[in-house]
């Protein structure tokens, strides 16, 4: 017996010790195809792969690549002749009828909605994980990447309340207790329940500034500017700073949220971040110079962009839609008639000069079809030969700075002069030397959306000013009047998240 | 010839294993000198006061070193008193001692016998006969008994194996020949002088244990439900592989018909036991090797380690022992979180004797192809079939009608000139492979044995050039020192397989006859079968070096070590060690078919001609565990106590990448690529288990009547996330032996029975993702100017748990007069069933994977055989048994009701012919769901549906999709029986199954959803509405240009009863006798023929084997042994 005692001795010593000193990380393993988050989040080059995988979601195809730059918000907002009418196939033609609940264009919606939340849960990820792996960061990596992270997930929120929230948020009365988008702050499959829209902008909002505060380090700021040449930039991570959303955008996003939120208390806290950004913009070394030479291989106008992304696909998901030697059976081609681009950028009065009439839109006149047609060449690949240029989408312009402040200059101050000298930095960028019109305020702002409209042409801010003011009419491209109201603003929650206690008040 | 000593260990042994295992009315002891040399001339002396005869004689044996043969009976009772005697010689001591009983002795060389006096009545005149006994290996056998039956006069065989003994004359005798480990001989004594005699080896009483795995245990005081299969019955009914003579054998054991693949000897089989439980995943895992487990798959455990269904696949059958299915909850708990779609155990050949033996098995194997479901239209039908649809009236312009008139006329003339390709025979042929086996037992000790095997298997499919080859060497060592015994178990395989060049055979059933399979001049394969349609030629493809080859090299080796402590105590420690390595190689040439399409003419386009896609695999995987039995019996109380702990881990990692461009079709290398193909990324799978496990075993028995049995398994695996790492699987069995009541053994009849029951719980965990845990990948399609971005796989849901099932199980063993009997009733529900379910894609997901649901399977199983006839020369008997199954799911939760309005949405997709998957609660698993039909309207030649509320309509609609039948036949089952007759066997296994039902999709799409441009069924023409007032099966025919508006969609018209017998096996052998053989230089030699898938009776016609025709199997065997 005294043997039998020994082996079971040996034996329990040896299952104690497997069970104690290993079981636990010997568990913890997954197959080599896979990567566990322990090991994604062990070094800062983790989180900025991550991190930039969240740009890379962003700049998809279903979002700013495509979708939800030029494409969509542009058809929304009846800037574009579409071929594809025809089609029954193709979601534009149901987009241009605001009928989001056809299956094509549901498809389309229903994408985006999950491709943004799949950057916010992707996002999440960071900012679960940042603050207990503090130690792996130097230099300014830690406070860059959150402050980013931060920023990113605030910025798709604030992306998918203009979208699937309600418009003319300043007339509505009962934020306190209308429910906005579900604001997640983890990362997880559990239900999130939907908050107000006061308690949503609260969220956002303290996102946003906890990142501008993290942000300060950016090496975009000129004070920062040794920092490119530092050991934290080593592998070139900071290079593009306005292609990630850096301390300038992270500003001007949350003005975005402000002005969207609309009431005169947030505005002024716009307009405070809209000078300041102006007044550190104004100086001698610019981060930010109005872009007006050499459009043909830079028609992106990139020296002015706050924030943009890149997609490297984009020059073949564009030639698709913009084809500047129009083919007949090319039905899914967009483009503006003559009399809407001479409209628009009102070519009787002074446009023919607007730099963005002359150089950013292609004439292209084929006897087959009802008249000439202008293509907007901002997405023109041809002929870029600069890296820096290629593949760029904007999403924040130097310009809606300037139109921003002009705004909360003439609401809140009443002062229509100093919102047009703001108006005319950008006309006078864009070779025009007239003034904005407009003798009151709500004529000024009547013109300042025409100026929306040629400035962010396939860029979609049109659709989000007429969204955030409400506009009530807008005239299609056969000239028909088309009533607006919020089941045309708002896209639908996926049906889903309805049938699982989803709640869209739409009226 | 080799003379064998007499080892005293062995015959120690020996005398153990008769005191327990014969139950024989003659108790001979053989009590043995440790040297048979030393001869007695010792005085012996003996100092007795009251002494039991058995002692003094053990006394005497000390002294002498003499052999004392008597039987114990004869002895009992009888007490020697007060004896004093010195230095007398054996003959004084013998009489004085044996004076006051009615006892005699006898000297004959080294052996005294010691015997009744009134049996040896030197009254009586006697005979001496002689003879020698030897074993079927022409070894003599010494110690063998010879005894006169009915008496207790016999003799010993001596280390000769002769003997000589007194029969009495003029009187009817019976000699009986028994020896340890052989089966016991009687001859009727007719008045020879000499006799000699062959013993047979006992067969190994399988009955006697189960073998679990990781212990055995005695059938008798075991309470789980289990089905032990012999090698014998294994090779009775084919010779093909263990899985296809495993599915005649049992059908509680499901193989599904792979109606697509068909015989394909590369195809693996899908089964399951005891039912449907888990849901169809969606794999992302599109590798060539087989890397995962199906999720419905049971676990194979061979020689106590786990292994692939591939492994078992390509096993030798010669090696194989037993195999036990592992079906309820008390025989299967042992595996805990693995085991919930059952266990099945394989034993492989261990050695028993010591005898060096070489044992060769040789087999012919022909396999043809049978078609006989096909029904497909010759050229002129075809032909026919093409106007009524309206090919060659198709055409707006005139031109365009005159063209396909031309090409009518064409064709025409020359179907009318005798042009009608059978294609269905082209990459077809009569596949014939062989198969040999090798083994040698060796050792010349009984410490050291080894068993060395070869084998070579080439299977020859129908399709030509496909092929599976397994070359394999084994080597089983074992080593006996003291108390300890190690064992050794390596074995090598090399397999290769091929693909037939020639595609897959649907590729051949399209082929209109029409058209050409030969060059008209040439005589020579066309590269264009239709120079109207630019239709290549597949036949073609196999011409120029294309080549499908998969291969891979396996290395397993297993080690056991076994310390008996001491009686009570048994410690075992096994570790496994499984390498396998493989690679697959596709070569298509530039000109293969698959380039051919238009739009490969472009200059660019035409370099990237060609294609090679290699994939490469290494799995590996080490188990370790420890095992300490104790084992006792106290008066009438048995226990059986087992602890033990297990660690495994298994990873595998596989990778592909495709090049593309070849310039010649010689250069079937990667290294003739341009590059590699477009868009296609390298791509890698890997998986990875380990598993820590605790097992706690308790049996107890009372007087064997009574049995209890109780299993716990503990596991923890990384599968699963940090909430449920750990989890258990239990199980507890009784029984009840009624046959030892004191009210049943009165009826002698009654061998065995036994009732016994059991209830527990265990796992599933073939999933072959991580899906507890957060991953992260690379995006690899795209990177953000110059820098890479990474993101989460999926969605992880840390509190996923194992999938688990619970079964119940009643069940009784019955053993009387000739009858076999087992029956089981079970019930097994399965809950926490793992599937992709919906998210909100609020989470950023579509889908995660969770637990849900709870699915029940309830069944009967029955299996009986009889021995009708069971005489000295031969035997007759008959064997039946069958399983009914019923499938239900009992709770759904609501999140796969998205899931189903999906499919839902799939199923009025148009096009589509076979039925969708829905799940509702009350519903199998497996149910067909169409929208019910009446049929075809005699007068508009459409389809009339029945409405949810009654109503007939000719719109077909989702909604109305009904339950319209189950995929699982309810009844499956076998019959047969076996017989021999001096050494001529026959046997013959059918196998039948009911009650299911079957969407007969080949028909939908061969004769309503047809594209006309391929070849037809016969019934397009015949079966279907042509006229107002046809009453048809089939719907109208439709005209070339609405056919895909008019598809025909799930119906329950196409739903059919699905009843099939199958004779599944004949098998016929011949044993040579042993009279025959003992001239030349085998010990055995035996033929056999065998004859699988011999018929197939269905009341379902459809067409089976699409991508692979079914064949029907024929071989010819040889086993030798010298």
């Amino acid at each position: 017996m005294k043997k039998i005692n020994k082996i079971k001795n040996i034996a329990g010593v040896l299952t104690l010790l497997l069970i104690m000193s290993s079981c636990s990380n010997w568990f913890d393993e997954t197959p080599d195809s896979q990567i566990r988050d322990e090991e994604q989040f062990s070094t800062e080059i983790g989180f900025q792969q991550q991190l930039t995988g969240c740009y890379l979601g962003m700049s998809d195809n279903d979002l700013f690549g495509k979708n939800l730059s030029w494409l969509y918000p542009d058809i929304l907002s009846q800037s574009y002749e579409n071929r594809s009418f025809t089609l029954s196939s193709d979601a534009g033609s149901y987009m241009q009828a605001y009928n989001y609940k056809s299956s094509v264009s549901m498809e389309v919606i229903d994408k985006m909605w999950k491709s943004m939340y799949n950057v916010i849960s992707n996002v999440n990820q960071i900012i679960e994980n940042i603050d207990e792996r503090k130690d792996v960061f130097t230099s300014i990596n830690y406070s860059m990447i959150k402050g980013e992270a931060l920023a990113v997930r605030g910025y798709m929120h604030f992306e998918l309340m203009r979208l699937y929230g309600h418009s003319n948020l300043a007339d509505i009365t009962d934020k306190a207790s209308l429910l906005a988008i579900p604001y997640y702050l983890n990362s997880s499959k559990d239900f999130v329940k939907q908050l107000s829209y006061n308690e949503t902008f609260t969220l956002m909002i303290k996102d946003m500034e906890e990142a501008i505060e993290l942000l300060k380090k950016d090496p975009i700021i000129l004070a920062n500017n040794d920092l490119y040449n530092s050991e934290a930039n080593v592998d070139g991570y900071y290079d593009y700073r306005n292609l990630k959303i850096n301390y300038y955008a992270a500003q001007a996003i949350l003005a975005q949220i402000y002005m969207w939120e609309g009431s005169n208390e947030n505005m002024r806290k716009a307009q405070v971040i809209l000078n300041n950004i102006i007044a550190e913009n104004n100086g001698e070394n610019n981060v930010f110079t109005w872009d007006i030479e050499g459009l043909d291989d830079n028609p992106a106008q990139t020296d002015e962009i706050l924030f943009a992304v890149n997609n490297m696909s984009l020059s073949s998901s564009v030639t698709q839609y913009f084809s500047y030697n129009f083919a007949p059976t090319l039905y899914s081609a967009i483009y503006l008639t003559e009399t809407r681009a001479k409209d628009i950028f009102e070519t009787n009065v002074d446009g023919a000069g607007d730099i963005r009439f002359s150089k950013l839109l292609q004439l292209y006149t084929n006897l087959e079809f009802d008249g000439p047609m202008y293509i907007p060449k901002k997405y023109r690949q041809e002929n870029i030969s600069i890296y820096e240029n290629e593949d760029i989408i904007p999403i924040i312009r130097l310009s809606e700075i300037y139109l921003m402040n002009a705004e909360c200059s003439a609401v809140l101050d009443n002062d229509l002069v100093e919102a047009k000298i703001f108006v005319q930095v950008v006309r006078s960028n864009r070779g025009l030397v007239t003034e904005l019109v407009g003798d009151t305020v709500d004529e000024f702002l009547v013109q300042l959306g025409k100026e929306y409209a040629r400035e962010y042409l396939a860029e979609g801010g049109l659709w989000f000013w007429y969204k955030r003011n409400g506009i009530g009419v807008l005239e299609n491209t056969a000239g028909d009047i088309i009533e607006m109201n919020d089941e045309k603003y708002m896209f639908p929650f996926p049906d889903f998240e309805i049938q699982n206690g989803r709640e869209q008040k739409i009226n | 010839m080799k003379k064998r000593l007499l080892n005293i260990l062995n015959l120690r042994e020996m005398r153990k294993l008769v005191l327990s295992n014969f139950l024989t009315f003659l108790l001979l002891i053989l009590i043995l000198p440790s040297s048979a040399e030393t001869y007695a001339q010792n005085k012996i002396s003996l100092d007795v006061q009251k002494e039991s005869l058995k002692d003094v004689i053990k006394n005497i044996q000390n002294q002498t070193k003499l052999r004392f043969l008597y039987s114990s009976q004869d002895v009992e009772n009888i007490i020697v008193k007060d004896v004093k005697i010195k230095n007398a010689s054996l003959k004084d001591v013998l009489n004085i001692v044996l004076k006051d009983s009615k006892l005699v002795w006898e000297k004959e060389d080294n052996i005294i016998y010691i015997k009744l006096s009134s049996v040896i009545s030197s009254q009586i005149p006697t005979i001496r006969v002689k003879g020698v006994v030897i074993d079927e290996d022409k070894n003599t056998l010494p110690g063998v008994s010879v005894v006169i039956k009915g008496t207790l006069l016999g003799a010993v065989t001596n280390k000769d194996g002769e003997y000589s003994i007194l029969i009495p004359k003029e009187r009817v005798v019976t000699l009986v020949y028994s020896f340890v480990g052989m089966q016991t001989v009687e001859i009727l004594y007719k008045g020879q002088e000499e006799i000699n005699i062959t013993l047979k080896e006992k067969a190994v009483e399988i009955d006697d244990v189960i073998v679990t795995g990781i212990f055995k245990r005695k059938a008798e005081s075991y309470t789980g439900a289990s089905t032990t299969i012999s090698s014998e019955d294994l090779k009775r009914v084919g010779n093909q592989n263990l899985l296809s003579s495993l599915k005649i054998l049992d059908p509680s054991l499901y193989v599904m018909d792979n109606l697509d693949m068909g015989s394909d000897p590369n195809a693996l089989p899908e089964m399951k036991i005891r039912g449907t439980t888990s849901f169809p995943t969606t794999s992302e895992n599109s590798f060539k090797g087989n890397y995962a487990n199906k999720p419905n798959q049971p676990l194979f455990i061979l020689d106590g380690f786990e292994t692939t269904v591939e492994n078992v696949f390509d096993l030798d059958m010669n090696r194989v022992s037993t195999v036990t299915i592992l079906k309820d909850a008390s025989a299967k708990a042992l595996y805990g979180s693995k085991a919930a779609n059952g266990v099945v155990i394989i034993e492989t050949k261990r050695l028993l004797g010591n005898k060096p033996k070489v044992t060769y098995v040789a087999s012919l194997n022909i396999e043809a192809p049978d078609l006989s479901s096909y029904n497909l239209c010759n050229a002129e039908e075809k032909l026919q079939a093409e106007l009524i649809e309206g090919v060659y009236s198709s055409g707006t312009f005139l031109n365009d009608k005159v063209d396909n008139l031309r090409l009518y006329n064409e064709r025409k003339k020359t179907v009318a000139d005798g042009l009608d390709t059978y294609w269905l025979s082209k990459p077809l042929r009569t596949g014939i492979g062989q198969k040999h086996h090798v083994s040698i037992e060796v050792g010349d000790s009984n410490n050291l044995r080894a068993l060395i095997e070869f084998s070579y298997n080439n299977v020859a499919g129908v399709m030509k050039d496909s092929k599976r080859e397994n070359i394999m060497g084994t080597a089983n060592i074992s080593y006996r020192v003291s108390k300890f015994i190690f064992r050794n178990i390596m074995s090598m395989t090399r397999n290769k397989s091929n693909e037939s060049p020639y595609g897959t055979f649907s590729d051949y059933t399209v082929l209109n006859p029409y058209s050409r399979a030969y060059d008209t001049e040439t005589g020579s394969v066309t590269r264009w079968v239709d120079d109207n349609t630019n239709t290549p030629n597949p036949m073609y493809d196999a011409l120029i070096g294309t080549k499908y080859e998969q291969s891979y090299f396996n290395f397993i080796n297993n080690f056991y070590a076994e310390w008996n402590i001491n009686e009570n105590y048994k410690l075992t420690g096994r570790l496994g060690l499984n390498l396998k390595s493989s690679d697959s190689d596709d070569f298509l040439p530039a000109n293969h078919s698959s380039f051919s399409n238009y739009s490969y003419t472009s200059d660019e386009l035409k370099l990237k001609k060609g294609s090679y896609t290699y994939e490469s695999g290494k799995s590996e995987s080490i188990t370790f565990d420890l095992n300490l039995n104790y084992n006792k019996t106290i008066g009438k109380n048995s226990i059986f106590v087992n602890a033990g702990m297990s660690v495994s881990d298994k990873n595998t990692n596989a990778k592909r990448s495709v090049a593309i461009g070849f310039p010649s079709n010689m250069g079937a290398d990667l290294n003739f690529a341009r590059q590699y193909a477009d868009e296609v990324t390298p791509q890698s799978f890997s998986t990875l288990q380990r598993e820590l496990g605790f097992l706690a075993v308790a049996a107890y028995t009372y007087d064997n009547k009574y049995l209890c049995d109780f299993t716990y398994r503990l596991s923890a695996s990384s599968l699963y996330g940090k909430d449920n790492r750990w989890s258990p699987g239990w199980s507890l069995g009784i029984g009840w032996n009624l046959h030892k009541e004191k009210f049943m053994s009165d009826l002698k009849f009654v061998k065995q029975f036994k009732l016994r029951s059991s209830i527990g719980l265990t796992g599933n965990q073939n999933f072959d993702t991580n899906n507890a845990i957060t991953t992260f990948e690379y995006y690899t399609d795209r990177n953000y100017k110059g820098q890479v971005g990474s993101k989460m796989s999926g969605l992880a849901n840390s509190s996923l748990k194992l999938e688990q099932r619970r079964d119940f199980d009643v069940g009784f063993d019955l053993k009387m007069y000739n009858l076999t009997a087992k029956f089981d009733y079970y019930v097994g529900n399965t809950k926490n069933m793992i599937a992709d379910i919906s998210t909100l894609t609020s989470t950023g997901f579509s889908s995660v994977k969770d637990n849900l649901g709870k699915v029940r399977n309830t069944g009967y199983e029955l299996s009986l055989s009889y021995n009708v006839i069971q005489k000295k020369n031969g035997f007759f008997s008959v064997f039946a048994s069958a399983t009914a199954e019923e499938n239900k799911i009992v709770k759904l939760s609501d999140v796969l009701k998205d899931y189903n309005e999906t499919q839902m949405e799939i199923a009025e997709e148009l096009g589509r012919s076979e039925p969708v998957l829905l799940y509702q609660d009350g519903q199998s698993m497996n149910t067909i769901w169409a929208v019910p039909s009446l049929g075809i309207d005699p007068v508009t030649g459409n389809e009339i549906y029945v409405k949810k509320d009654g109503t007939l309509t000719n719109e077909y609609s989702s909604l109305d999709l009904v339950a319209a039948g189950d995929k699982d036949p309810k009844y499956r089952g076998n019959f047969g029986f076996n017989t021999e007759y001096k050494g001529f066997g026959l046997s013959m296994t059918c196998s039948f199954l009911a009650g299911g039902e079957m969407y007969n999709s080949t028909l939908v799409d061969r004769v309503e959803n047809i594209d006309i441009y391929q070849n037809v069924d016969k019934r397009v023409l015949q079966g279907r509405w042509q006229n107002p007032g046809d009453k048809t099966k089939f719907k109208k025919l439709q005209g070339i240009n609405t056919v895909g508006d008019k598809k025909t969609q799930s119906t329950t018209r196409f739903v059919q009863n699905r009843d099939e017998l199958n004779i599944a096996s004949i098998s016929a052998y011949y044993e040579f006798n042993n009279k025959i053989l003992r001239k030349t230089l085998f010990k055995r030699l035996k033929l056999q023929f065998y004859m699988n898938d011999v018929a197939k009776f269905s009341s379902i016609k459809v067409e089976r084997g699409l991508s692979y025709p079914f064949a029907r199997n024929f071989s010819f065997s040889l086993t030798a042994t010298f």
